[in-house]
């Protein structure tokens, strides 16, 4: 299986990838200073603790790095259908499910390591500006962090499945288009909304759509196996 | 010689419409066998079900005498394919394209890939993503793929396609060079008998998703008959100088003042000058030959090949 992985990267050239999250990352980062210089002027303020702060920014990462990840699965599954590279592939002595296995595998570790390594380097960042610009009220405590830490394992965990969930939506009819925007729809679901009020706050409906996302993935590696490749 | 491969029955249902139906095919062992049938027969359908990309409705097909099942997969190791187009990873080089191809089918002999690219003739052509070839490149580069591993049964879909005359004589040499020296066997579609008739063993027709026929080219090549075509508005006139003149047996009057003569032991300036004696105006004289063109259009109903 890692080897099949491996050969998936080179193939599709997913290094290059690492450019892509840099730079969102960056924009992530932008956008959050940003956010936080114009919440200091408001007379409301928004991000009243690290702990919103920290909150911010996961929801943030999380919907970025799902997309990513719908843009992830447009390029190694559904353009395999589109340039017809798939026939070629299910040629090879592999079972259709193995194939397809590692290009999901790819495309779940990918969204979870991402989002928990981007929201560990920007989080930490943030709090290196803070000290410099002092921008964030209240203080940084070690339960705290240990608090955040726990979330963000799980909520990254979650995320990973729902990243799956819009194979679904493009292996219809094979379009990419479909993919991503599908994720964008359910990303705009999830981390909508006011506050705490967050559809994604509730972790029953984050571990659902999470459990979708794998299930999906299952139903398609079943599925594929008797498909035919026409 | 044993076959190599053998299907029984062999049909495939789309929506209610049968595209490929009960296809009895046996392909033995080191030949070439042409696959020979107009746009849409059913030709395509069939080697999908042979390279298990498509699974049958009903049927059964065999490859060394096993039993092809959904899960067969260690037998792709041994064929090579081309079906349809040949595609690629287009961003990438050729070289890393046969590289891939290489690790998912095990096969790991490096030395190989520069052979199959100096065999279809496609060496220097650097580190150019495949993006960038023409169609008859590409279509080069299929076969060089195809052929890297070494396979046993090699399945190629109109290979020809989009390669010039030079190209196409090239790959014939080929195709010939590893059916005898590599002692492949060669699955070849085509559309176009005349590509076909030069280099197979056998040919099967194929029409409407039906097996019309399979033959061995040696046994139909004897099947050409020489006979002279005469072209006469007298045919009545005509006829009685051959049988009562000439007493000759074997011709058939044809449509449109045509007659055929088979006989052999007349020759074309016997039978003028007994024509003009017997003042039959004729309008032409001519020695033809009964092609294999022409049994093959008998058999598809005269649409699509040529």
């Amino acid at each position: 299986m890692l080897k099949l992985m491996s050969l998936e990267i080179r193939k599709h050239k997913l290094t290059g990838l690492i450019k892509g999250v840099l730079i969102a990352n960056l924009i992530i980062l932008g956008f959050m200073v940003l956010v936080l210089f114009v919440d200091q002027n408001e007379q409301v303020s928004t991000f009243t603790s690290f702990g919103d702060v920290f909150e911010g920014l996961f929801v943030f990462v999380k919907a970025v790095f799902i997309i990513f990840a719908s843009a992830l699965l447009g390029r190694l599954v559904i353009e395999e259908y589109r340039s017809n590279t798939i026939s070629l592939l299910f040629m090879y002595p592999i079972p259709r499910k193995k194939l397809l296995t590692a290009k999901l595998i790819i495309v779940f570790l990918f969204t979870f390591c991402t989002i928990i390594i981007s929201d560990l380097v920007l989080g930490a960042l943030l709090f290196w500006i803070n000290h410099f610009l002092q921008i964030i009220p209240g203080q940084l405590t070690w339960i705290l962090v240990k608090d955040e830490l726990v979330k963000l394992g799980t909520g990254a965990l979650y995320a990973a499945g729902i990243g799956l969930i819009p194979l679904y939506f493009g292996m219809r009819k094979k379009s990419i288009s479909a993919t991503i925007i599908s994720s964008v729809v359910l990303v705009t679901l999830i981390s909508g909304g006011f506050d705490q009020a967050r559809l994604g706050n509730f972790a029953a409906i984050s571990i659902s759509l999470g459990l979708i996302g794998i299930a999906i993935a299952y139903v398609s590696i079943r599925k594929i196996e008797t498909d035919d490749i026409t | 010689m044993t076959s190599i491969l053998r299907t029984r029955d062999l049909t495939k249902v789309y929506h209610g419409r049968e595209a490929v139906s009960s296809v009895n095919m046996t392909i033995k062992q080191g030949e070439i066998y042409g696959f020979l049938g107009p746009n849409g027969a059913g030709k395509t359908t069939v080697m999908r079900m042979i390279t298990n990309l498509v699974k049958p409705t009903g049927g059964e097909i065999e490859f060394f005498e096993e039993k092809v099942t959904p899960g067969s997969y260690e037998m792709l190791k041994r064929m090579g394919c081309i079906i349809e187009n040949p595609v690629f990873y287009d961003k990438l080089s050729a070289r890393e394209n046969l590289l891939l191809h290489g690790e998912y089918m095990g096969y790991y002999d490096k030395k190989a890939i520069e052979e199959a690219l100096a065999l279809v003739k496609l060496s220097g052509i650097d580190n150019k993503p495949v993006k960038q070839f023409s169609l008859g490149m590409k279509q080069r580069l299929g076969i060089a793929r195809s052929i890297m591993t070494k396979p046993e049964l090699l399945i190629l879909d109109e290979p020809i396609n989009g390669l010039d005359p030079v190209g196409i004589k090239e790959m014939r040499d080929v195709f010939r060079m590893l059916s005898r020296e590599y002692g492949m066997t060669l699955l070849i579609s085509s559309h176009l008998l005349s590509e076909i008739e030069q280099v197979a063993d056998t040919i099967g027709v194929i029409r409407e998703g039906r097996l019309l026929e399979e033959v061995a080219m040696d046994s139909i090549r004897g099947l050409n008959t020489d006979y002279i075509e005469l072209s006469t508005p007298e045919v009545t006139k005509a006829v009685y100088v051959l049988q009562h003149k000439l007493s000759l047996t074997n011709f058939k009057a044809m449509d449109a003042g045509i007659i055929r003569i088979y006989d052999e032991g007349v020759s074309q300036q016997a039978l003028n000058k007994a024509l003009v004696l017997g003042d039959v105006y004729i309008a032409s004289l001519s020695r033809k030959q009964h092609s294999l063109e022409d049994y093959f259009l008998q058999l598809i109903g005269g649409e699509g090949i040529a």
